[in-house]
């Protein structure tokens, strides 16, 4: 799959399209993700913060975009079905842009899991990191 | 949208969970209390389906509903207007959620420490028995100074046994 590809999966799926989640880019165990800042998705009016919901979104869209990005070369064309995240909430998110750099930490025969680290200013201080597990299947016939 | 079953402390009218625009974007509502249980839902739309394929509404809308129903669960517990935040969460997805069909949960703050609330709580359709996810999480208490602002839907969820 070209970023192209995972792009055109990405606006197919309606409450992703809605929320902006894009690919910026492919490294070798992953994706770049991005999704922009919206009045939205805010969670804490107070701080202000990006709700922890509005967070997961745009990292089980990442994780999904990069279990079929992952599991394409075996032929697995349907969207990933997800079986559990889990979820660490570090740091507030900011009222700005998140990123995620997602990793296939296993591709199996029909099992993917991806490890999502989300992050504002410094990829290296993430505001979030989701563990992902998502069950690949063929339709038959595709 | 009617709770699909009886609640000990139902409100007049469901609430809406506005006080986070996230919340009110998807259309999360509070439909009633028992004990330190919650109940809340959210209304089927189009807009919110992540799968295509299978017509499913995205798990970041359930993940979403989930941890804002926490939220509400531990403020409920305390019966106090503190700043929370969640600090992990994990979510069982045991079937795609059907489309065309509301969105439901029952979220329990079963245990609090001086820092830190514990809940698990399962979402489902029309039949509670056949959750679609299912989830526990840990919150920090007094995580910070933000305590939102008081506004009359978040006051209403404070109000123990029922409507005044």
């Amino acid at each position: 799959m070209t970023r192209d590809d995972i792009k055109a999966l990405l606006t197919t799926m309606p409450f992703v399209r809605d929320l902006g989640v894009d690919v910026l880019d492919i490294h070798k165990n992953g994706l770049i993700c991005y999704m922009p800042f919206a009045e939205k998705l805010i969670g804490n009016v107070v701080l202000p913060a990006i709700h922890g919901g509005a967070i997961s979104t745009f990292l089980e869209s990442s994780s999904v975009a990069t279990a079929n990005w992952s599991a394409s070369d075996f032929g697995l064309t349907d969207i990933a079905l997800p079986v559990s995240v889990s979820l660490e909430y570090l740091r507030s998110a900011k009222p700005q842009d998140l990123y995620a750099r997602t990793e296939v930490v296993k591709q199996g025969r029909r099992l993917v899991q991806v490890i999502c680290h989300c992050y504002q200013d410094d990829p290296e201080k993430p505001v979030t990191i989701m563990h992902a597990s998502f069950i690949m299947t063929k339709s038959q016939g595709a | 949208m009617a709770f699909p079953f009886d609640i000990k402390e139902p409100l007049d009218e469901a609430v809406d969970m506005g006080w986070t625009p996230f919340g009110r974007h998807i259309g999360l509502k509070v439909y009633g209390f028992s004990d330190d249980e919650i109940y809340t839902g959210l209304a089927w739309r189009e807009e919110l389906i992540g799968n295509p394929q299978n017509m499913s509404v995205h798990g970041g809308v359930i993940t979403a509903l989930i941890d804002q129903s926490f939220g509400a669960a531990v403020i409920r517990k305390l019966q106090e207007h503190i700043a929370i935040a969640t600090i992990e969460l994990r979510l069982d997805y045991m079937r795609p959620a059907k489309p065309y069909q509301d969105i439901y949960c029952r979220a329990t703050c079963y245990h609090t420490t001086r820092q830190i609330a514990f809940l698990r709580g399962s979402v489902f359709q029309d039949d509670p028995e056949k959750p679609i996810a299912s989830g526990v999480a840990t919150f920090m208490i007094n995580a910070n100074r933000s305590a939102p602002p008081i506004d009359a839907n978040r006051e209403a969820l404070m109000k123990r046994g029922g409507q005044s």
